[in-house]
């Protein structure tokens, strides 16, 4: 039936690691996308792809308490939004680049959540 | 579907990691009886097959999204019934107030914590339903 403390632990360490295993090739696509939406010649697809794997990727870093991560790509996914307005690419560049750094030292540290969430 | 306590769950939710905390929270920490849908379409089909007492319906999925997906669940004579409530990170008032103009039962706020989950869909229920048995 309801697992111990500890056994919702174990569980959510568990899931916790196969996220870190997947997280970076999920940061690589979105961050690419968001790349390319900021580009002058991008189109609404472009836009419209990096949004949705922003708010992937935001949605799940926030499932597994990295609430400050998930924080900086919502801005980012805020940022590629129809009404917002264009982002230089070299902003987006630099963007991109702080997060794929925080995330690769996420991963490589081992992945401590800002909040445990079980 | 009308039963007076809940105890089958529909997550309609299109990332996997997610659906995997969702599960352990539902199942494993609520005691729930819960299927996974990972789209909007499958949703909808899950929805027939499992007859679940509530439905928690991602906002944002390709395809069919979740303002989709519960507007073919209110077409449907044999799901229209059936109680949503939205799980989004769209929190803001307005958004909340247009999902609950739509005839949602509420919005749960993502990234929701996988410990009180459940707490809060027996609340909900107790809400519309009084005290579960």
């Amino acid at each position: 039936m309801a697992l111990s403390p500890d056994d919702r632990r174990a569980r959510m360490e568990a899931l916790r690691r196969k996220f870190l295993d997947q997280l970076p090739e999920m940061a690589r696509a979105a961050l690419s996308a968001f790349e390319r939406a900021a580009e002058r010649s991008a189109g609404p697809e472009a836009l419209d792809d990096a949004r949705r794997r922003l708010h992937t990727l935001a949605g799940t870093l926030g499932t597994f308490g990295y609430l400050a991560l998930m924080k900086e790509v919502r801005l980012l996914e805020d940022a590629v939004r129809p009404e917002a307005p264009p982002t230089a690419p070299a902003d987006a560049a630099s963007a991109t680049a702080s997060l794929r750094a925080k995330i690769q030292g996420l991963v490589l540290g081992g992945g401590r959540p800002d909040e445990e969430v079980a | 579907m009308s039963s007076t306590t809940v105890r089958k769950i529909l997550y309609v939710e299109d990332e996997p990691n997610i659906q995997a905390v969702a599960r352990m929270a539902l199942e494993d920490i609520g005691g729930f009886e819960v299927r996974i849908a990972g789209s909007g379409e499958e949703g909808l089909a899950e929805a027939k097959r499992f007859e679940p007492d509530l439905i928690l319906l991602d906002a944002m999925m390709p395809g069919l999204d979740g303002f989709g997906t519960f507007r073919e669940l209110r077409r449907d004579p044999a799901l229209r019934q059936i109680p949503v409530v939205f799980m989004t990170a769209k929190v803001q008032s307005h958004e909340v107030s247009s999902y609950l103009d739509l005839g949602a039962w509420a919005v749960i706020p993502k990234p929701f914590d996988p410990i009180t989950l459940s707490d809060e869909i027996r609340a909900l229920w107790e809400k519309h339903h009084g005290p579960v048995a």
